[in-house]
């Protein structure tokens, strides 16, 4: 009897597979989604310098309390939250004036953000001119806790026109059929700017956040896949993203060992082990926006108060509302989004910055860098 | 007022002076005869009352959805036949069985559900052109009574959105127009329009077409196979899609 069902279930499953009827699946290679801002800015011919922007922006949820948080019960928000939140985004944004931004967790047609299309609203409330989006988790309707219809993704946006824009999907997890049908899909956005004369390779990932079977690695092993055929083929390029992997060289890395996992986190929600061999290779090849003895240096002096540290999933902080004082202090606690390039003498040194006062912004900061043009 | 129920009353009892029954009806202006039951896998157990009313309700959903139509034939004027359906529904315990977390999740956990109730009202008319050709306008409104807290969101899913919708709006329309006849004596065709205007505000529509084939095996069983398609507006400024269902059923008459 237990057979005759679960062949029953298969049969469900391939039909539900095969017909997509929620639309969740993507091709191997797939042509991203072109934006332009409504009015358009004019962009300097041969710029001095790029200054160049990743931020994983948590599709404008700043710091409210999801469920996938672990101890939040918000699932959707509603418009005028979504608007002030990316508006803030936005307003950061034209503070710091970034040429080229990699947006990681970007919503653009999802319901817990109303519906928001950011990517539009991002380029009509900046000086960023052009856009390109790569849909990581879409479905015309995920009937679990509520989500309803999701389009989020990766983003890369500039000021100058980007020429060229290619989703290239990346390795599933391996789950059960039905759960990996509304599952995350990640992905690489792989970009090519006009700038002047000459041309810029920009290439955005967001890897997995809670594989437990290595498929994180493999989907970063892809990406410097990806860069190494760009050097090979002497292009210049500007790579990074939220990569979920710590540095090579970090002292914290034990997944006990961080003091931001509430006791009553879901199994869902548990990230495997941090390996420290992760990044190592990207590390040696090309020049991370960070140099790993400045940022070995404040990780060792102060456990957990590195100013270099770009994710947190939880705040307690005296100033914070909602402080438990019966709780240790907590802040941002890991690196996990990086900036690299193959540009002969690297990032103008020095240049790089990890802002750590977006904390009501997003679960993770920006990070940015300048390259001499 | 006395005036008005008269000539209501009046109107009733003229319009009901002719009956018009046939099984394997159903999405016809024909009910079904008298102590004649059908049900089918996805269609309601449906009962002929007499000669001129259908009673019907979704079953197995009554548990959590209780639900129940009265299908009214009023009259076959020179070759056009009058019927109407009205339907109360109370979706409210199916909705807070579906706002939970995890799978089947539909609604988040922290909704508000109030108690909702449905009340529908369809009109239908049918011209018998021949026996290959029946076609039948229909027009209807659904109005929504709400009462207590309500704090949950659309279900904006294709085929779901347009029926749910009423639960926020408090009203809803639609129009339609039904084709329907023989292509043998034992096979049927049925297609059709229809219709949904949802929200007054935004002028949200919502159309579908389905297409099916019904083989009335005999007076026990019939199949029928086909296709529905929606083309609808949703909250979202993005999404206008095109949806496809097949469509696949299996009907049991008594009597």
């Amino acid at each position: 009897m237990k057979k005759k069902y679960l062949v029953l279930l298969t049969v469900i499953l391939i039909v539900i597979n095969g017909c997509d009827i929620f639309n969740t699946n993507f091709d191997d290679l797939e042509d991203a989604r072109m934006y332009e801002a409504k009015v358009i800015t004019e962009a300097p011919d041969n710029p001095a310098l790029l200054k160049i922007m990743t931020w994983n922006i948590k599709f404008g949820g700043a710091r409210i309390d999801f469920f996938f948080d672990g101890w939040g019960d918000e699932v959707l928000m509603d418009e005028d939250v979504v608007i002030e939140n990316t508006q803030n985004i936005a307003d950061y944004i034209n503070d710091f004036q970034p040429d080229i931004i990699l947006f990681q967790e970007l919503d653009i047609d999802s319901k817990r953000s109303a519906y928001v299309d950011q990517m539009q609203y991002i380029l009509d409330a900046t000086e960023l001119n052009y856009g390109a989006y790569a849909s990581q988790w879409k479905a015309d309707f995920v009937p679990s806790d509520g989500l309803g219809r999701m389009n989020s993704g990766n983003a890369i946006m500039s000021r100058w026109e980007i020429t060229d824009a290619i989703r290239i999907a990346l390795p599933l997890i391996d789950q059960d059929g039905l759960t990996q049908y509304f599952y995350l899909r990640r992905n690489i956005l792989k970009t090519k700017i006009q700038i002047g004369d000459n041309e810029l390779q920009v290439l955005n990932i967001h890897a997995a956040a809670y594989s437990k079977d290595g498929t994180k690695k493999e989907q970063i092993d892809i990406f410097k896949g990806e860069l190494d055929d760009l050097n090979t083929e002497g292009l210049l390029f500007v790579a990074g993203g939220d990569f979920n992997a710590i540095p090579p060289n970090s002292a914290n890395w034990l997944e006990e060992g961080f003091p931001d996992r509430p006791d009553d986190l879901g199994e869902d929600y548990e990230v495997e082990d941090y390996d420290l061999t992760d990044m190592i290779e990207f590390y040696a090849d090309y020049h991370p926006d960070l140099p790993p003895d400045d940022y070995i240096l404040y990780e060792e002096a102060s456990d957990y108060l590195s100013p270099y540290y770009t994710h947190s999933i939880y705040i307690n902080l005296p100033q914070e509302a909602g402080y438990d004082p019966e709780i240790i202090d907590i802040d941002w606690n890991r690196k996990l989004d990086y900036l690299f390039t193959n540009n002969e003498t690297g990032w103008i040194a020095n240049s790089d910055s990890t802002h750590q006062d977006t904390r009501q912004l997003s679960d993770h900061c920006p990070v940015t860098v300048k390259l001499e043009w | 007022m006395k005036k008005i129920i008269i000539i209501l009353v009046f109107c009733f009892v003229m319009l009901s002076l002719s009956a018009e029954t046939a099984i394997w009806s159903k999405g016809t202006t024909d009910v079904l005869p008298q102590g004649r039951w059908e049900v089918g896998i996805f269609q309601p157990l449906s009962y002929g009352l007499n000669e001129t009313t259908e009673l019907s309700t979704f079953a197995l959903a009554d548990f959590v959805m209780p639900n129940i139509t009265l299908k009214k034939f009023w009259k076959n004027m020179e070759g056009w036949k009058f019927t109407s359906k009205h339907s109360l529904l109370y979706p409210s315990i199916l909705l807070n069985i579906i706002a939970k977390e995890g799978a089947l999740g539909i609604l988040p956990d922290n909704s508000k559900i109030p108690h909702i109730f449905i009340i529908s009202n369809q009109f239908m008319l049918s011209y018998c052109y021949n026996e290959y050709l029946n076609i039948i306008p229909k027009i209807g409104f659904s109005v929504a009574l709400v009462s207590g807290d309500s704090d949950f969101p659309t279900i904006d899913m294709p085929f779901v959105y347009n029926r749910t919708s009423i639960y926020h709006e408090n009203a809803m329309f639609n129009v339609g127009l039904d084709l329907r006849g023989n292509i043998t004596p034992k096979l049927e065709y049925l297609v059709d329009i229809d219709k949904f205007i949802m929200d007054k505000e935004y002028c949200e529509y919502s159309y579908e077409h389905k297409a099916i084939i019904i083989w009335k095996i005999n007076r026990r069983f019939a199949l029928s196979g086909g296709y529905k398609l929606s083309y609808s507006d949703y909250p979202s400024r993005l999404q206008k899609s095109t949806n496809i269902i097949p469509l696949i059923d299996l009907q049991v008459g008594f009597k």
